[in-house]
Formats: C-alpha cells, sequence, structure tokens
C-alpha cells in the first residue's frame, strides 16, 4: 500500500524518516540490499526524483550507502545506526515531554505515570 | 538545459473567448509535471496544440526544440481525455495499428501490461468497460517510447483502485530523459507524484514551481495552496 | 507511411463493406434463381393446364416482388457503399477517432490520398460487383429455355467482334481506353473529394447536426461546381465547335471526341487539385475536435 504522507512538510524528508524508522527497527536488515529507486518509487507511490533525493540525503547522513556493483544497501556501520537512533529517540522524547507538559502535567506525574505502566506490564506478563 | 516543451506568448482564442493568455512555459526534460487548474482554464487547449491537434492564434510553441508538425508527433504521446479508440478495434488490432505508425512503441511492453490487466487480445473496443478502456489508453500511450508524454485528465472520472494504477503506471513509467505532462483539478491525488506544477487560471499561467518548494517556504500541500489560489 | 495509412483505411472498411459486396453478389444469385423458378414454372403450367391456379399465382408474384426487391436493393449498393466510404471518412476525421488520426507522424496530405485511393478502390469493386452481378442475372435468369440466354451472350460478344473493330477505323482503340479509364477515374475523384469537401465543411460550420450540415454543403457546392463546368463547357465547345467546322466531318470526329474528352479531363482534375488543397488547408489549420 502506497505510504501515507501528512500535508505541510516536505515528501522526501517525511519518506527520508520512514526508511530511516525501517532501517532502525530492522526492518531494512543492515547490509540490506535496498529495491531500486524506481520500485521504491512505487512502492510508496512518490515521484522517482523525490525517492531519489530522499535516498541521496539518507547516503549523507550515513545510513545509506551506494555500492558500484550492488546499487544501494542499507549501512552496516553499526555506531552510525545508533546515533540515529539516539537522534531520533531523543526527539521524540522532547515532544513527548512537551506533550504532556501541555495536558499539565509535571515532569515527576509523568515519572509516576511511566512506572505505574511498568508494573501493569510485569503483572501482565507474570499472569500470563 | 535542453526544453522538451518551450512555449513563447502562446495565445489561443475561440471567436470572443481566449483560452490561453500569452502564456509563457520551459519544462526541462525528466520530469514529472503538472497542468493545474479548474475547468475551462485551458488546460485541455494548451496540450492540444502541443499535441498538434490545434493550432494557436498567436505565439510559438516548440516541442523537443522543433515546431509542432509531423516530426514532434512521433515523439509526442497524448492521452486524450475521451475513448478515441474505434469500437470494432481489438486489443490486438490497436497493438498493431500503434507498432505500425509509431518507432518508439514498445509492443512487449504493452503486452505485459495489459496482460496484468487481464484484458483478452480478442476483445473490442465498445465490450470493455469504460474503466478498462481508459486503461487501456493508458497502456498504448505510456509503452511508447516518447520524449513528451501528455495526459489530459488521466485520473478524473475512475475509481479509487483505477486511480491508484494509473498513477503507479505514471510512476513506473519515469524515464529521465522523457517528460511527463499531467492536467488535471484532482490535485491532492496527484501531488506525491509531481516534480513540478503549473497553474493555469482562465488561460494564464499564474505560477510554476516545485513542489518541495511550496512545502518547504509555505509549509502547505499543493492541494492547500491550490485552494486558496483558486478560491471561488 | 502513406501505405500503412491505405493499409489500415482498407482494413477499416473491409469490414463493413465485404460482407455487403458478398450480399449483393448473394442477392442476385437469389434473384437469378427466383426469375428461373419463375419461368419455369410458367412454362410447367402452360404446358400442364394449370390445375392449381392459385398456387401458381401466388409463386409467381412472391418471386416477381422478390426479384424486384432484390434488383433495387442491389442499385442502392452503389449508395450505400458510399455512405459507408463517406461514414468511415467522418469518423476517421471528425469524431472522437480523429485524437487518434491528427496525433499520428503522417502530413495531412497522406491522411486524405489514403481516404481517397481506399475509397475509389472499393467504389470500382463494388462496381464490377453489381456489374457482375447483373451479367450473372441477364445471363443465366432471362433464358427461357436451357440454361444460359444465348442472345445476351450474342450480344455481348458482338460488341467485341463487330462494334469494336468497325470502331477502331476512326479512333485509336488503345487511346480512347485509356482515356476513358483515366478520365473516369478522375471524374470519380473529383466527386469523392467533393463529397469529402463537404463532410470537412459541414462540419466546421455546424457543431450539432452535421451530417445534414455536410449534405447542405454538398448541395451547395455541387450547384458551384455545376456552374463552373458548365461555363467551362460551353467555352470549350465554343472554341472546338469554331475550329471543327472548318475541317473534314468524319475523321475529326474521332479527333473532337478525343480533345473534348480530354479537356473534361483537365476539368476533373482542376477541381480534385481545388478540393484537396482546400480540404486539407482546413484540416491542417482549422481542426477542432470535441
Amino acid at each position: 500500500m502506497a505510504w501515507q504522507f501528512t500535508s505541510n512538510r516536505p515528501i522526501y524528508q517525511q519518506i527520508m524518516e520512514e526508511i530511516e524508522l525501517r532501517i532502525l527497527n530492522g526492518t531494512y536488515e543492515k547490509g540490506m540490499r535496498l529495491p531500486s529507486v524506481r520500485d521504491l518509487a512505487m512502492t510508496a507511490a512518490v515521484n522517482p526524483n523525490t525517492m531519489q533525493r530522499a535516498l541521496s540525503e539518507l547516503e549523507n547522513q550515513g545510513l545509506v550507502a551506494t555500492q558500484r556493483n550492488t546499487g544501494r544497501t542499507v549501512t552496516t556501520d553499526e555506531e552510525a545506526i545508533k546515533h540515529a537512533r539516539t537522534v531520533k529517540a531523543d526527539s521524540l522524547t522532547d515532544t513527548f515531554l512537551l506533550q504532556m507538559k501541555a495536558l499539565g502535567l509535571t515532569k515527576k506525574e509523568v515519572l509516576e505515570r511511566l512506572a505505574e505502566r511498568e508494573e501493569k506490564e510485569e503483572e501482565h506478563g507474570s499472569n500470563s | 538545459m535542453e526544453a522538451i516543451l518551450e512555449a513563447r506568448g502562446l495565445t489561443k482564442r475561440y471567436g470572443a473567448t481566449l483560452a490561453l493568455n500569452n502564456v509563457d512555459i520551459t519544462l526541462p526534460k525528466g520530469k514529472i509535471v503538472g497542468l493545474l487548474g479548474p475547468n475551462g482554464s485551458g488546460k485541455t487547449t494548451l496540450l492540444k496544440i502541443a499535441a498538434g491537434l490545434l493550432t494557436p492564434t498567436n505565439g510559438v510553441i516548440l516541442a523537443d526544440n522543433r515546431p509542432i508538425g509531423e516530426a514532434t508527433k512521433s515523439v509526442v504521446s497524448f492521452l486524450p481525455e475521451r475513448t478515441y479508440l474505434p469500437d470494432w478495434m481489438t486489443v490486438t488490432d490497436c497493438l498493431d495499428y500503434f507498432t505500425d505508425f509509431y518507432e518508439d512503441f514498445d509492443g512487449k511492453r504493452a503486452e505485459d501490461m495489459l496482460g496484468r490487466l487481464a484484458v483478452p487480445a480478442n476483445k473490442k473496443m465498445r465490450t470493455l468497460s469504460k474503466g478498462t478502456r481508459e486503461k487501456m489508453q493508458l497502456v498504448l500511450v505510456m509503452s511508447r517510447r516518447a520524449k513528451l508524454y501528455l495526459l489530459d485528465e488521466p485520473i478524473g472520472g475512475v475509481d479509487p483502485a483505477t486511480r491508484d494504477y494509473i498513477l503507479n503506471t505514471i510512476i513506473g513509467n519515469y524515464d529521465n530523459e522523457a517528460t511527463i505532462l499531467i492536467s488535471t483539478h484532482l490535485i491532492a491525488d496527484v501531488e506525491k507524484v509531481l516534480d513540478e506544477f503549473l497553474f493555469l487560471k482562465e488561460g494564464v499561467i499564474t505560477m510554476h514551481d516545485t513542489t518541495d518548494n511550496v512545502r518547504e517556504t509555505q509549509g502547505k500541500s499543493l492541494d492547500e495552496l491550490f485552494r486558496e489560489v483558486f478560491r471561488c | 507511411m502513406l501505405g500503412k495509412l491505405i493499409k489500415h483505411d482498407f482494413r477499416a472498411l473491409s469490414r463493413t463493406l465485404f460482407p455487403l459486396q458478398i450480399g449483393i453478389l448473394a442477392g442476385g444469385l437469389v434473384a437469378t434463381l427466383l426469375t428461373v423458378l419463375t419461368i419455369r414454372l410458367n412454362n410447367a403450367s402452360a404446358s400442364a393446364h394449370s390445375g392449381s391456379n392459385i398456387l401458381h399465382g401466388v409463386i409467381m408474384v412472391t418471386s416477381v416482388t422478390m426479384s424486384v426487391l432484390i434488383a433495387v436493393a442491389i442499385a442502392a449498393s452503389a449508395f450505400v457503399t458510399l455512405l459507408l466510404i463517406c461514414s468511415h471518412f467522418y469518423k476517421s476525421f471528425l469524431s472522437d477517432e480523429g485524437y487518434l488520426t491528427f496525433t499520428l507522424p503522417v502530413s495531412t496530405s497522406n491522411l486524405l490520398w489514403s481516404k481517397l485511393f481506399t475509397g475509389i478502390f472499393w467504389m470500382l469493386i463494388n462496381a464490377v460487383v453489381i456489374l457482375v452481378t447483373i451479367l450473372i442475372f441477364a445471363v443465366f435468369g432471362t433464358s427461357s429455355t436451357g440454361i444460359a440466354n444465348f442472345s445476351v451472350l450474342q450480344t455481348i460478344q458482338s460488341f467485341f467482334t463487330q462494334i469494336l473493330p468497325e470502331a477502331a477505323q476512326y479512333v485509336s482503340l488503345p487511346l480512347v481506353i485509356i482515356e476513358c479509364v483515366v478520365i473516369g477515374l478522375l471524374a470519380l475523384a473529383s466527386q469523392l473529394l467533393e463529397i469529402y469537401f463537404a463532410i470537412i465543411v459541414g462540419g466546421q460550420v455546424a457543431k450539432k447536426h452535421r451530417i445534414l450540415a455536410a449534405i447542405g454543403m454538398y448541395l451547395l457546392i455541387n450547384m458551384g461546381v455545376g456552374i463552373i463546368s458548365s461555363v467551362y463547357t460551353s467555352l470549350i465547345a465554343f472554341g472546338e465547335g469554331a475550329w471543327t467546322l472548318t475541317l473534314d466531318a468524319t475523321r475529326e470526329t474521332g479527333t473532337f471526341f478525343l480533345s473534348v474528352f480530354g479537356w473534361y479531363g483537365l476539368l476533373f482534375a482542376g477541381l480534385c487539385v481545388l478540393f484537396f488543397l482546400v480540404s486539407r488547408s482546413i484540416l491542417k489549420k482549422n481542426l477542432n475536435l470535441q
């Protein structure tokens, strides 16, 4: 199915995020050969030039590499992936905290909630 | 940069109506461009002139650096909004026809695509449903290895699944030496597929930009921008 | 490219015209059989002192009516052939199919040539088919004794063995034949081009009711052509006639005959050129498909 995009940010950026996500969560494994630009564009239902731009930017960021014979592959550089994961996680955490603050919760309340959640899950885990 | 389509001061008048008013366009190679505007804004007129079906009242228009004529017709592939294949022709007849007249027609590719659509070779055009017929026409037009593709409202009036198929075919057919010019008023559906766009309002080009630029500089989608610009 | 255009135009026309021509032949055969049957019945009843007058009468009436109908149909077939040729022209150039036709990488001239050649070709085929059908009927359908009507065959034969050789004394036969063929073709071409032109102009003038407009245009153009032809021929006749009076009548009749024909040929050729060029010009500059 075609990828979903929001309306206010450049599509190539959103494509980058989606591919990065897939790399970080292992859907696209380390060293895995990526489909051709055209095939990826068709899957995502986007313009091939846009897909090309996204992949070039990812290459600049070091998450994707181009080999002369095999085309584009996911990087094998564990450090690069870790770094990307950290950056992403930090950004999401910041967003989360801001959103919680907008609801009127203090940092302490947020941490309490998180602890509660973890307990519940452990209970569930031992019961089932 | 060599332009695949160039117009300078292009004007078309029908009696008292001015369908195109002093239009200037330069389209580069290897791009998918949207010709966007409401109904009656002159999109079809522009495409028909580029395809050689209408002569301008004034101005200059070049395709592949040549004036529109017999030579440009062999590198320009036009998909009209209408069903224009004869009723009595079968799928095979149509393939024969295109193979005969167009050197750049890739018959194998067309057959593959039709096979995937499961359209039997000996079916006559008049026995096909409207949607299938339109897909058939698209397949024929896109199976030509042309330099400029002109698609007039290719996704209007078809169901969402067919729309996806059509956009997918356009993406899959992309060639960085060729340009595809798509006229439509269904902006939201095509935006992801477009590199650049032109806004055509009452025969006048009011904007020509890249889709990325709009989002980067204005934080809006093309659809939102269109609604603003063409507010009634 | 012209060859390909002709191939496809021919294919499109054959679809309807080929069955039609077969139908004509078949109709002719049926008519022939019916009349033969009628004659035989007539003869049989005449000699057998008709016991069943009513049955006999019914068969007579039916077969005669059928023969007349078929004869009318065969005559009408020439008109239907022309109609189908015009219909193909119209669809190809002025209907939605025009989007296909005019985006082909071919010249407008070639598009017209193809329509002209295939149109003439099928009209000639139709003429031959009708001729053959009539011949079959005349030879096999009208004999009251035996299978074939020998007097008809004899008349045909005498044309070749008596009339032609005699004519050959006055005129050069090969030349006359060639001239007749050429001028016949030119006449046919000019007629067809005139009709094509009327269809195009009709399409320009009226967006709705294009067919009526085309017919109206045709009648108008025909009047115009008639006037031009009359003026032209009277001028020629005047000139020629004045010249011929001064010469030996018998021998010069041949030359007169040839030269008058020649002038007609020129007229038709001129009309062909006129209609072709104007049609082409309209298609190139003023095409506006809906």
